[in-house]
C-alpha cells in the first residue's frame, strides 16, 4: 500500500507528465498508416528523383453552408472559412522545400470534384512556378457550389490522370467532407442503371470496390500512393466509414500495399492544416496547456541535420509559439513572419493557418542545429488561455549525408553476384563521413526494374560493413531479376540519438542500372506496355487493345498465356471475357531473333463482350536462349489499357441529323424569318433622305448612247414618304416588288417588272425570258432600263442626300457610263415597243402623284412632270439643297 | 462591315472549338470530357445561331446604307459573307458530329 503522499506525488507526476510531455497522441482516433505511407513515398520519390501529387479537392456546398443531402438530413458547414486552401497551400509549400532540399522534381496537379470530375494541368513546381500553382490551388478549393459528392467519378477520373503521368511516384491525396451522395443533379450516371439515387450510390460504391476492376484497383497494382483525408465536422466521423474503407482497402476490393496508402480523419476544418502536413512527415507531438495557459514541446537534433521545419499549432488564437534554440534563446515566433535571422540560425516564418505557425529553419554560416529544441506556447501578453489546450508540433527534418555506392556500374549480368562498396558522404562539402562517426549509420539496398517491382536485395546493415564491401546476389526469391533498364537505391537511415527523437526519413541516392541477360538469351524490354486501339488510342466494342514488347536477340521468345493475368477488368466484362493473345504461345511458334536483331513480340487483348474503362495487369513471357543451351527466362510485362464505351450507330446518326437540322436549320429559319420582316425597300430614310428617282429618255447612236444629261428639275420622289419602307413600289409603270421568301442565306433583292418591256439594270447580266428584272433593295445608285423605240427609257434611283451634297452633273455621268456598259443587252426590235414618255406623258404614276403630293407641301412644289418642273425656280430649289445639309427631312425638302 | 466581321469571328471560332475537340479527343474517338463538352456547345452555338444573328445585323446595316446612290459596298463584303456561311457550316458540322458521338457513347 502506498501512502496517501506517496499516492498524491505519483497521480501529480502522471498528470504532469501527461500534461508536459504527453504521449505521441496528436493523430485523431481514426488517423490511420500514415507512418508507413510517408516513408515509402519519400523513398520512392528520392530514389526516382521525381514525383507525381495530385490533390483532388471537394468542390460540394457542404463546405460553405448549411446542405440537405440526398436523404432529407441537414447539415451544418464543414469549412466555411476554406481552411482546405489553406491546408493544401502549406503542403504545396512542403512539397516546394522537399524539392529543394533533395533535388526531387515534384510534378504537382490539383483538381476538385462534386458530381464530376474537374481535371486541373499538371506543373513541376519551381520558383517560377509556385505562383501559378498556389493561384490554381485556390480557385479550386474555394469552389464549393456543387450539389453531389460523386466518389466514383472522382476517382475515376484521378485515376485517369495519375495514370497519365507515367511517373513511378504518383500520390493522390484526396479530400472530401462528406459520404458518396448523388442525387441526379449531375444527370444519369455512366456506373449505374438504377433510377433510385440510393441504389445508384450502392452501385458506385460496389464498382470502387470490385476486386477485378474499377479506379481504386488500378490505382493500387499501379502503385499509386493515396493519402485519404475525410473532414467529418461536428465528430460525425462515422459518415466517412467508406472512405476509410477503400482507402485502407479493408472489405473493399484488392488489398493495397501496406505502405501505399493513409487516412487522416479530422473531427474539425481548423486542424486541417495540422492533419495535413503529416502527408510529408509524421514526427508529431502534442503538449495540453498548464494553468498558466502554457504548454512546451521539445524535440532533438543530431549534429547532421540540416534543416528543420516546424509546424506549431497553438490550437488558440490567444496563445503566442516561440522557437527555442538549445542554448535557451527564442530564435523566432509567431508574433512575425518572413525571414529572421537570429543566434546562427536563419528561420523562415509564416503564418499557414489559424493559431498554426510553420518555422522553416537553416543554420546561418555553416553551424549546426545539434541540441534540444524546444517550441513554447505562451498566452499573448494581456490574455489568458484555459487550462488543458491542446497544442501541438510536426517536425520535419533533413540531412545532406547521402549514400554513395564506390565504383558505381551501369551494367550487370542478371542472376549474377556482384560486390558493392558504399559509403556516406556529406552533400554540401562532399567530404565522406566514415562510419565511426555515424554509429547509428545503417544501408539497404533495393532494385526498381523496369515493370517498377521493387526488390529489396540486402537489408539493413550497419555502415562499416557496406565500406568494406557486400556480395549482392541480382536475384530475387532465387529468380534472376527481370532484365532492362531500372534503378539500383541505397537507402541509408541514421538513428538520431538526441532525445526526443525526431525521426529522419531515409535517405536515398539511385544509380541507373542496366540488367542484361545471360549470353545467348534475348533481351526483353520489361517497361510497362499500354495497349492502345487498332485505329483509335482507346479501343471500344469488341475490338482488339493492341501492344508490343520490344525484344533484341538472340533467342526466341513467347507468351505464357497461362501465367499471364489480367489484374483489372474493364465494367461490364467478367472474369475470363478477355483474353490476352499474341501470334507466338509456345516454344514451338516462338518469334525468333538473330543476334543483334531488334524486333517486337505483338499483343493482343481480345474481349468477348464489350466493356469500357481501364483495365491492366501483366503480361508473363518465356525469352529462352539461341539454341537448345539453357532454360527460358521468365519476364513480367505490365501492361495499361483503356477502353471506351462503344458509340452506339443509330443513335450518333440520329443525334447528327438532329444537331445539323438544329444547328442548320434554326439559323436558316431565322434568316429567314429576318429575311421575310426585313425584305422592304426603303423609301424614306431620316439619316440617308427619301428614295427619288429621274426618268429619262436616252437616245442611241449605233454602238453607244448620247451622254445623259440630268438636272434637278427632273427629280422625282419615289414614294410620299408615309413610310420609311415598303414592300412594293410603283415608279414610272416599273413594279419593284420585294422578294420577301427565298434563299435565306441570300440577301433580299426587289423583283422588277414592266407590262410588255424586258428589263434590264445596271446588275443584269443578260435579260430574262420573262422580260423581269432584278435589284437590291437599296435602289439607291441603280437603274432599270427597257427599249423604247429606238431609244432607251431608264429609271435611275438616288437619295435625295445624295443631290443635296453632290453635283447631278457627276450622277449623270455614271449613269451614261453604266448605261453604255450594258448597252449590248439592249436588242430593239426584239419586242414591242412600248409607249414610255415622260412622267407627264404617263399620267399619274405613282412617283408623280408622290412628287406632287410633297411639292405641294413644300414652299415650291411642281404638280409633276417637266413642265411642273419647269415652273419651279430653279435657285430656289438649288437654295434648298443647298441649305438641306444632309438631313434628308421631308421639311427641308 | 464590324457585324460581319464579329459573324467571321463566330463562325471560326467555332470551328476552333470544334477543330480542338476533334484533335484533342482522337476524332471523337477517346474519352470526352465535360469541359470538351461544354466548348463543343459553345462552339456549335457560335458557328450557329450566334454567327446567323450577326450577319443579319450586318445585312440590316448594309441595306442602310445602300439607301444612297454613292455608296459603295466594300469589294471583300462578299466573299466575307460567304465565308462566314462556309466556315458556320463547317463549325456546326465538326460541333454536331463530336457531340452526337460523345451522347452516343452514354
Amino acid at each position: 500500500m502506498f501512502s496517501r503522499g506517496i499516492r498524491s506525488t505519483m497521480v501529480m507526476t502522471a498528470l504532469c507528465a501527461s500534461v508536459v510531455l504527453a504521449p505521441s497522441a496528436a493523430q485523431a482516433d481514426g488517423t490511420q498508416n500514415v507512418d508507413k505511407m510517408v516513408e515509402s513515398f519519400s523513398k520512392c520519390a528520392s530514389r526516382e528523383g521525381a514525383a507525381d501529387v495530385l490533390v483532388l479537392l471537394d468542390q460540394s456546398a457542404s463546405l460553405s453552408g448549411p446542405y440537405t443531402d440526398s436523404n432529407g438530413q441537414t447539415h451544418e458547414a464543414t469549412d466555411p472559412d476554406d481552411l482546405r486552401v489553406s491546408a493544401a497551400l502549406d503542403l504545396v509549400g512542403q512539397f516546394k522545400a522537399f524539392s529543394d532540399d533533395t533535388g526531387v522534381k515534384v510534378n504537382l496537379a490539383v483538381a476538385g470534384f462534386d458530381g464530376n470530375f474537374h481535371k486541373g494541368d499538371w506543373t513541376v513546381i519551381s520558383d517560377d512556378s509556385i505562383s501559378a500553382i498556389r493561384e490554381e490551388l485556390r480557385t479550386v478549393g474555394e469552389q464549393d457550389d456543387g450539389r453531389e459528392t460523386d466518389y466514383f467519378n472522382a476517382l475515376q477520373g484521378a485515376s485517369e490522370e495519375v495514370g497519365k503521368s507515367g511517373g513511378q511516384c504518383r500520390l493522390l491525396v484526396f479530400f472530401t467532407d462528406g459520404e458518396y451522395d448523388v442525387d441526379g443533379s449531375y444527370g444519369s450516371k455512366d456506373y449505374s442503371e438504377a433510377k433510385d439515387w440510393t441504389q445508384v450510390e450502392k452501385d458506385g460504391q460496389a464498382q470502387l470496390c470490385n476486386p477485378k476492376g474499377g479506379p481504386l484497383n488500378v490505382m493500387r497494382t499501379s502503385g499509386v500512393f493515396l493519402a485519404s483525408v475525410g473532414l467529418s465536422g461536428n465528430g460525425d466521423s462515422g459518415k466517412l466509414g467508406f472512405l476509410r474503407d477503400l482507402t485502407s482497402g479493408n472489405s473493399c476490393g484488392k488489398a493495397p500495399a501496406v505502405d501505399h496508402w493513409a487516412f487522416m480523419d479530422v473531427t474539425d476544418a481548423r486542424s486541417l492544416v495540422f492533419e495535413l502536413s503529416k502527408v510529408t512527415s509524421n514526427n508529431v507531438q502534442d503538449a495540453r496547456t498548464n494553468a498558466s495557459g502554457r504548454s512546451r514541446i521539445q524535440f532533438g537534433l543530431d549534429p547532421i541535420i540540416t534543416t528543420v521545419s516546424v509546424l506549431a499549432d497553438a490550437a488558440d488564437e490567444l496563445l503566442r509559439a516561440e522557437l527555442i534554440d538549445p542554448k535557451g534563446k527564442t530564435v523566432a515566433t509567431s508574433a512575425n513572419s518572413g525571414a529572421v535571422t537570429r543566434h546562427g540560425v536563419t528561420t523562415n516564418i509564416a503564418q499557414v493557418g489559424p493559431a498554426t505557425t510553420r518555422f522553416r529553419v537553416k543554420p546561418a554560416d555553416g553551424g549546426n542545429l545539434a541540441g534540444v529544441w524546444t517550441v513554447r506556447f505562451t498566452p499573448k501578453e494581456g490574455e489568458r488561455v484555459a487550462q488543458g489546450t491542446l497544442t501541438r508540433t510536426n517536425i520535419s527534418v533533413r540531412s545532406d549525408l547521402r549514400p554513395q555506392w564506390l565504383e558505381p556500374q551501369s551494367v550487370l549480368p542478371t542472376g549474377s553476384k556482384t560486390n558493392v562498396r558504399a559509403q556516406v558522404v556529406s552533400k554540401g562539402s562532399g567530404a565522406a563521413v566514415p562510419a565511426s562517426e555515424l554509429s547509428g549509420a545503417e544501408l539497404s539496398l533495393d532494385y526498381r526494374d523496369a515493370s517498377g517491382e521493387v526488390a529489396n536485395l540486402v537489408g539493413v546493415r550497419p555502415l562499416a560493413e557496406w565500406e568494406k564491401g557486400i556480395d549482392v546476389d541480382l536475384t530475387s526469391n532465387g529468380e534472376p531479376l527481370t532484365p532492362g533498364k531500372g534503378k539500383l537505391a541505397l537507402n541509408l537511415s541514421v538513428k538520431m540519438t538526441t532525445k526526443p527523437v525526431t525521426t529522419l526519413l531515409p535517405q536515398v541516392t539511385a544509380y541507373d542500372l542496366e540488367l542484361v541477360t545471360p549470353p545467348n538469351y534475348p533481351t526483353v524490354n520489361a517497361a510497362p506496355i499500354v495497349l492502345t486501339g487498332e485505329t483509335t488510342q482507346d479501343a471500344e466494342g469488341t475490338d482488339p487493345s493492341v501492344g508490343s514488347v520490344p525484344v533484341k536477340g538472340p533467342g526466341c521468345v513467347w507468351l505464357d498465356q497461362g501465367a499471364t493475368v489480367v489484374q483489372n477488368l474493364p465494367q461490364g466484362i467478367e472474369d475470363g471475357q478477355i483474353r490476352i493473345q499474341a501470334d507466338a504461345t509456345s516454344p514451338d511458334d516462338c518469334v525468333k531473333f538473330a543476334e543483334g536483331q531488334e524486333g517486337a513480340l505483338v499483343l493482343k487483348a481480345v474481349p468477348d463482350v464489350p466493356g469500357y474503362g481501364a483495365f491492366t495487369g501483366s503480361v508473363v513471357l518465356q525469352a529462352a536462349p539461341d539454341g537448345e543451351s539453357g532454360d527460358p527466362l521468365e519476364v513480367s510485362v505490365p501492361f495499361v489499357a483503356e477502353r471506351a464505351k462503344a458509340v452506339n450507330l443509330s443513335v450518333q446518326a440520329g443525334l447528327l441529323v438532329l444537331a445539323l437540322l438544329l444547328g442548320l436549320g434554326v439559323p436558316a429559319l431565322i434568316l429567314l424569318a429576318i429575311r421575310a420582316a426585313t425584305a422592304k425597300i426603303p423609301v424614306s430614310d431620316p439619316e440617308g433622305g427619301d428614295l427619288a428617282y429621274v426618268a429619262k429618255t436616252v437616245r442611241v447612236n449605233g454602238e453607244s448612247i448620247e451622254p445623259v444629261s440630268l438636272s434637278r428639275k427632273e427629280l422625282r420622289l419615289a414614294h410620299d414618304g408615309s413610310a420609311s419602307s415598303v414592300s412594293q413600289l410603283d415608279v414610272d409603270g416599273v413594279m419593284l416588288k420585294a422578294a420577301a421568301l427565298g434563299n435565306p442565306f441570300r440577301v433580299a433583292n426587289a423583283r422588277t417588272t414592266r407590262t410588255n418591256a424586258t428589263l434590264v439594270t445596271d446588275l443584269s447580266t443578260a435579260p430574262a425570258k420573262d422580260g423581269s428584272a432584278t435589284l437590291p433593295l437599296g435602289l439607291a445608285g441603280h437603274w432599270v432600263a427597257w427599249n423604247d423605240a429606238d431609244a432607251i427609257r431608264v429609271l435611275y434611283f438616288f437619295s435625295t442626300n445624295d443631290v443635296r451634297t453632290n453635283d447631278m452633273s457627276e450622277l449623270a455621268s455614271r449613269l451614261t457610263e453604266s448605261l453604255q456598259g450594258q448597252l449590248h443587252m439592249f436588242a430593239p426590235g426584239e419586242e414591242q415597243p412600248v409607249g414610255v414618255g415622260t412622267p407627264a406623258d404617263q399620267g399619274a404614276t405613282a412617283g408623280q402623284s408622290d412628287w406632287g403630293s410633297s411639292w405641294d407641301e413644300g414652299p415650291t412644289a411642281p404638280a409633276g412632270g417637266s413642265a411642273t418642273d419647269d415652273s419651279r425656280g430653279s435657285s430656289g430649289w438649288d437654295d434648298d439643297w443647298g441649305s438641306g445639309s444632309g438631313s434628308g427631312s421631308k421639311d427641308t425638302w | 462591315m464590324a457585324p460581319l466581321w464579329l459573324a467571321m469571328g463566330c463562325a471560326s471560332m467555332g470551328v476552333l472549338l470544334g477543330a480542338y475537340a476533334l484533335i484533342t479527343t482522337g476524332f471523337a474517338s477517346e474519352v470526352i470530357s465535360n469541359r470538351t463538352i461544354l466548348l463543343v456547345i459553345l462552339g456549335w452555338l457560335l458557328s450557329g445561331l450566334l454567327c446567323v444573328v450577326a450577319l443579319a445585323v450586318y445585312q440590316r446595316q448594309d441595306l442602310k446604307r445602300a439607301t444612297s446612290a454613292f455608296y459603295s459596298p466594300n469589294p471583300a463584303a462578299a466573299s466575307l459573307r460567304i465565308a462566314v456561311l462556309v466556315a458556320g457550316t463547317l463549325g456546326v458540322l465538326i460541333n454536331s458530329y463530336v457531340f452526337a458521338t460523345w451522347l452516343a457513347r452514354h
